[in-house]
C-alpha cells in the first residue's frame, strides 16, 4: 500500500497577533457593537517555510483571521510588501486566513465601527509580524518527512437550508457534507514532531453576534488538542466551505467554539495516531500459518518524494450581469441591518472586480497549484462549495489533495454550485459569477492537475 | 433584524438527537489474572503462558430497568471467546443464578481480545492451565459485584446515541491465488461506523459511555505473551479520563475486519491503535448537543447574509423498552469427522491442526441438535431510540451495515461474541466461495448470515416505534 510522503526542508514559526482589548471584533450584521471587551483565545500567525532541492523558498501563512476582500489591503499594501521584505516572488506566498467571525478587520475601510481607531496600527504590527515568522521559518529549514493522510471530521454541515422561499445561511440537518480532513505529519529525520498541517473545510462561526470576545473560533481548541499531543505547531488552513457550517453555531458562548474545535482536535489526533512511520509504506511479506493462514504486512522504507514545484493560473470564469450602485441600492437594502453594512458591500463589490473582472464578462480567478512531494495543494481565494474539493478527490483517488479557500488574491467571491444560483442562496447573490463558474473552475483544476 | 415570515416547514423544524430516558447505572472492575496463567490464543505462539500484563483486563456492567422494572444487564468482559457452551455457561450461568435473573437479562459480552487469559475449562493440564479455574471463579464474582453495583448506582439517566467514523478497521481478507488469508486488503473498503451512547445524569454529568466499534483486537499476537486488552485499553483509557466515567466497549460485527496495524508483538502499536478509537470516540461525544435537549428552527435573521438560527430546548427522550429473543433456525454444512478434519489439515504442522480440531468440536457441543438442526440465539433490546443486537457470532460487517441502512429511524448497537451458543463466524457467501478461513471454521451453511439479518431486521421493524 502506497503512503503519500514527501520529504524537504521546512521551518515553521508562530506569531501572537492577538489585537488589544477594545479593537473593532465583531463583523456580524446583527450586532449592536462591534467593540471587542476580552479575549477568548488569542489569534496567532504561523508560517512554514519550504526550501526546495534549487534553494528556492516558498512561504505558506496561516492567519488567525477573517478576510480582507479589498485589492489594496490584500495585494498592495499587505502581500507585496511581505514578499519585498523577504526576496521572494509573490506567487511564491500562500497567505490563507482562517476565516474566524470573532477577529478585527484586515481591510482598514472595513474599520467602520467602535473600535476602528485601533485596526490600522493593528494591521501595521501584523504585517510586520507576518514578515518576522516567515523570516523566522526561513531562518533553520530542517530535513523533513511529511507523512500525508487523509481522515474523518464531523464538525462541518451543509449550511444551505431552506425556509419559506428564501434559502438561509443556517444548519440543514438534511443534507450530508464532506468529511474529508487532511492531516500533515512533519517530523525531522529522527522521528520527533516538528509541526502538524491540517486541511479542513468549515466555516469559523460557531460564536456569533452575541459575545463581545476575540477569537479564533474552533481553530484555537483544536490546535491546542493537538499541540498538546504532538508537542509541535499545528498549522490549519480552511478548506471548501462555501456552504459548511458547524451545526451549532452564531452561539454567543466561547465554549461552543471549544466544543467543536475538539471534534476536529481529535479527529486530527485520531488521523495521526493512524499513521505509518516516517517515509515507510506497509508491504505484504509473508503468509503465516496459525490457527488460521495470516497475511503479515510490514511498514518498510521507502524513499520519500522529494519534488517541490508550483504554479499559478488563471480560470476565465463568465461573470454575471454587475451591477451598478443604484441597483445595489435598491436590491440589498432591504436585506442588509443598517446603512453602513449596506455601503460598505456596495464598497466592497467594487473593490472586488480590481484585476479580476476583465472587459469581456468574464473574471481570471486565480489559483494556485502547488506540489509538496506526494501531496498537491490547490488554493484560491474564493469560498469554494464543498463539492469542488470532494469532486477533485474522487476524480484523482490516487492524489493526495489540500485544497485551500481564502488564500491570496483577488477572487473575493463565493464559488456556488449551478444549484445554488437556482436556490438564489446567499453565496449565489454575493458571487460575481455567473451560473456555471463553479463547474468550469473544476474543470480546469483537474485538467491542470492531469498535467501538473 | 428577525425575518418571523421565514420558517422551514414544520417537519423540518426540529432536529431532535437519538435518545433515551431511562434509569441506569455503571460500574467497573478490573479483573487481571495471575502472571503465569495460560494464555494462548494464537497456533504459532510459541509462548502458551502470561508473561505481564500491559494493561488492565476489566468487566464493565450497564443496568438499565426496562418497562416492567426489571433490571436489563449490559455486561462486557476483556475476554476472547468462548470455545464452548459449556465454557460460556461456566461463567453465565453463575452469574444468572446469583443475580437471580432470567437468561433473557444479561448480555454477557466478550470484547474479543486475542491477547487474553484463556476461557477454556478444559486446560489444567496444559502450561499455565493450573490458574484458569481459580481465575475464572474470580473474575466471575467480579462480574456479579459489577452487575450488583450497577444496579445499586443506578439513576434517572438521559442518553444520547450518535453514529460516528473511525478508521481503525481495514478489511482482512486477502486474495491470495484461489484462497483468501486473513490479512490486510487495501483494495477493500471497511465499515467506519462507530456507535456512541453518552449517558448522563439530570445535571447534565456523564456517568458512561458506551462505544460499539467492530475491528478484531488482534494487533497483539503470537509475538506477544502479555495479557492485554488490546486496543481497547488505551481507547478506554483516553474516554475515561475525558469524561470521568466508565467505558463499556462492545466489539461489533467484526467478522471481515482487524487494523492495519496487527500481528504485532509490540503492545506501543495496540496503544496506538486504541489511541484512533479513542480519539475518534471524544470526537464523536463531542458532536452530541446538550443532553436532554433538542435543536429547534429559532428564526431567520439579517446580519451580513440572511442566517438560519437554531437553538436548543428541552426534548422529550423516549422512555420505551422492549426486549426481544430470537433463536433462529439455520442451515448448516455437511460437518466432517474428526478423521476427515485431520485429513483436511494434514499438512497443517500437528500442534496448529490439533487446535483447529480441538475448537471445531467444541463448536458443536450445544449448538447442533438432535437431527442436524441449529437455531442460532440473537437478543434485542431496545432502550428508547437504540437497539442492542447481540448474538455469539462473529458477523461479517455486512450484518451491522445491512441493519443500520434497513432501519435508519434508529441508532443501532450490533455485537458479535454475546451469550451463546453459536460460537462461530456468520461469513458472507463471497467467503465461501473463497474458501476462507472463517468459512470453514464456522458450522453455517452458505447463506446463514442472510438468514440471521433478516430474522433481526424484521424484528426490529416490530419494536415500538418511536415518533421523530
Amino acid at each position: 500500500m502506497s503512503a503519500h510522503l514527501t520529504r524537504t526542508f521546512l521551518g515553521i514559526s508562530r506569531a501572537d497577533i492577538t489585537p488589544p482589548v477594545g479593537i473593532s471584533a465583531n463583523p456580524w450584521g446583527k450586532s449592536s457593537s462591534a467593540l471587542s471587551r476580552g479575549v477568548h483565545r488569542p489569534l496567532t500567525a504561523t508560517a512554514v517555510a519550504i526550501r526546495d532541492e534549487n534553494s528556492k523558498l516558498r512561504f505558506i501563512v496561516g492567519l488567525d483571521l477573517g478576510w480582507i476582500g479589498c485589492y489594496e489591503c490584500d495585494v498592495l499594501n499587505f502581500r507585496t510588501r511581505v514578499v519585498r521584505e523577504l526576496g521572494i516572488e509573490i506567487d511564491d506566498l500562500l497567505v490563507n486566513l482562517s476565516q474566524t467571525h470573532k477577529g478585527p478587520p484586515f481591510c482598514i475601510h472595513e474599520a467602520l465601527r467602535e473600535g476602528k481607531e485601533l485596526v490600522p496600527a493593528y494591521i501595521e504590527k501584523t504585517i510586520k509580524t507576518v514578515i518576522e515568522v516567515c523570516r523566522e521559518a526561513a531562518a533553520n529549514p530542517s530535513e523533513v518527512d511529511i507523512t500525508w493522510d487523509y481522515g474523518k471530521c464531523d464538525l462541518g454541515t451543509v449550511r444551505d437550508l431552506v425556509v419559506g422561499d428564501e434559502v438561509v445561511v443556517g444548519y440543514n440537518p438534511d443534507l450530508r457534507p464532506d468529511d474529508t480532513l487532511v492531516v500533515g505529519r512533519v517530523t525531522d529525520l529522527s522521528g520527533k514532531n516538528v509541526a502538524t498541517i491540517v486541511n479542513y473545510g468549515c466555516h469559523p462561526t460557531s460564536v456569533g453576534w452575541g459575545s463581545d470576545l476575540i477569537s479564533p473560533d474552533y481553530v484555537g481548541r483544536a490546535r491546542e488538542i493537538v499541540e498538546s499531543a504532538t508537542e509541535a505547531p499545528m498549522l490549519f488552513l480552511l478548506g471548501a466551505c462555501g456552504n459548511v457550517a458547524p451545526k451549532i453555531q452564531y452561539s454567543a458562548d466561547v465554549s461552543v467554539a471549544d466544543k467543536n474545535g475538539e471534534m476536529l482536535g481529535y479527529a486530527t489526533l485520531a488521523t495521526l495516531a493512524g499513521m505509518l512511520p516516517p517515509a515507510t509504506e506497509y508491504q505484504f511479506q509473508q503468509v503465516i500459518t496459525s490457527g488460521t493462514n495470516l497475511g503479515d504486512w510490514q511498514p518498510v522504507p521507502v524513499t520519500p518524494n522529494t519534488e517541490i514545484s508550483s504554479k499559478k493560473v488563471r480560470a476565465k470564469l463568465q461573470h454575471k450581469e454587475l451591477l451598478d450602485e443604484a441597483q445595489m441600492q435598491k436590491l440589498w437594502s432591504p436585506v442588509t441591518a443598517n446603512e453602513t453594512f449596506l455601503n460598505f458591500r456596495i464598497r466592497k463589490q467594487f473593490e472586488m472586480r480590481i484585476d479580476y473582472v476583465q472587459g469581456d464578462g468574464t473574471v481570471l480567478h486565480p489559483i494556485w497549484i502547488w506540489r509538496l512531494g506526494d501531496a498537491v495543494v490547490v488554493a484560491h481565494c474564493g469560498e469554494a462549495y464543498f463539492e469542488m474539493a470532494q469532486e477533485l478527490r474522487r476524480c484523482n483517488p490516487n492524489l493526495m489533495l489540500l485544497f485551500l479557500d481564502m488564500t491570496n488574491g483577488p477572487g473575493y467571491i463565493y464559488v456556488p454550485t449551478r444549484i445554488a444560483y437556482e436556490q438564489n442562496t446567499y453565496q449565489s447573490q454575493q458571487s460575481l459569477l455567473a451560473p456555471g463558474g463553479f463547474e468550469l473552475m473544476l474543470e480546469v483544476i483537474e485538467q491542470e492537475l492531469q498535467n501538473f | 433584524m428577525a425575518r418571523p415570515d421565514l420558517q422551514p416547514p414544520k417537519a423540518k423544524s426540529v432536529h431532535a438527537p437519538f435518545s433515551a430516558t431511562l434509569t441506569a447505572g455503571f460500574a467497573q472492575r478490573v479483573i487481571n489474572p495471575p502472571v503465569g496463567i495460560r494464555a494462548a490464543s494464537w497456533g504459532a505462539a510459541k509462548i502458551h503462558v502470561a508473561t505481564g500484563i500491559h494493561n488492565n483486563i476489566t468487566t464493565t456492567a450497564l443496568a438499565v430497568k426496562d418497562e416492567s422494572g426489571k433490571f436489563q444487564y449490559l455486561v462486557t468482559v476483556d475476554w476472547g471467546w468462548w470455545q464452548g457452551k459449556s465454557d460460556d455457561l461456566s461463567v453465565r450461568g453463575v452469574v444468572l443464578k446469583e443475580l437471580g435473573i432470567e437468561e433473557n437479562q444479561l448480555q454477557l459480552h466478550l470484547t474479543h481480545t486475542h491477547a487474553g487469559p484463556s476461557t477454556a475449562t478444559d486446560v489444567a493440564h496444559l502450561e499455565g492451565g493450573e490458574f484458569v479455574a481459580e481465575y475464572h471463579k474470580f473474575a466471575t464474582s467480579e462480574i456479579i459485584v459489577a452487575c450488583k453495583e450497577a444496579a445499586k448506582n443506578s439513576i434517572p439517566a438521559t442518553i444520547t446515541w450518535s453514529y460516528g467514523k473511525c478508521d481503525l478497521a481495514i478489511n482482512r481478507e486477502l486474495p491470495c491465488g484461489e484462497i483468501d488469508i486473513v490479512g490486510f486488503n487495501p483494495g477493500e473498503p471497511a465499515d467506519d461506523t462507530l456507535t456512541v451512547g453518552r449517558v448522563c445524569d439530570a445535571n447534565g454529568k456523564i456517568i458512561g459511555t458506551v462505544v460499539n466499534y467492530a475491528c478484531h483486537p488482534t494487533t497483539l499476537a503470537w509475538k506477544n505473551s502479555k495479557v492485554s486488552p488490546d486496543f481497547v485499553g488505551e481507547a478506554r483509557d483516553i474516554v475515561q479520563a475525558k469524561t470521568g466515567a466508565p467505558m463499556l466497549f462492545l466489539q461489533g460485527a467484526s467478522g471481515d475486519l482487524a487494523p492495519r496495524d496487527g500481528n504485532s508483538g509490540d503492545t506501543e502499536v495496540a496503544d496506538k491503535n486504541g489511541r484512533i478509537l479513542g480519539y475518534a470516540t471524544l470526537a464523536t461525544l463531542e458532536k452530541m448537543i446538550t443532553s436532554g435537549k433538542k435543536m429547534r428552527f429559532l428564526e431567520a435573521v439579517e446580519s451580513g447574509a440572511l442566517l438560519g438560527d437554531w437553538e436548543e430546548v428541552e426534548n422529550q427522550a423516549p422512555k420505551t423498552t422492549a426486549a426481544v429473543r430470537l433463536d433462529i433456525e439455520v442451515p448448516l454444512q455437511k460437518l466432517p469427522t474428526i478423521e476427515e478434519l485431520r485429513e483436511r489439515w494434514k499438512d497443517v504442522d500437528e500442534g496448529a491442526r490439533e487446535t483447529r480440531i480441538n475448537r471445531a468440536m467444541k463448536l458443536r457441543a450445544g449448538y447442533v441438535l438432535e437431527g442436524g438442526r441449529a437455531t442460532h440465539p440473537v437478543w434485542i433490546w431496545q432502550w428508547g431510540d437504540a437497539v442492542i443486537v447481540g448474538q455469539p457470532g462473529e458477523a461479517y460487517s455486512y450484518f451491522q451495515m445491512e441493519l443500520r441502512r434497513r432501519h435508519p429511524d434508529r441508532v443501532i448497537f450490533v455485537l458479535n461474541c454475546t451469550n451463546g451458543p453459536g460460537y462461530m463466524y456468520l461469513p458472507t457467501p463471497e467467503a465461501y466461495k473463497r474458501f476462507r478461513y472463517q468459512a470453514w471454521q464456522t458450522l453455517l451453511a452458505e447463506g446463514g448470515l442472510e438468514i440471521i439479518t433478516d430474522a433481526v431486521s424484521n424484528a426490529i421493524s416490530r419494536l415500538p416505534r418511536i415518533p421523530r
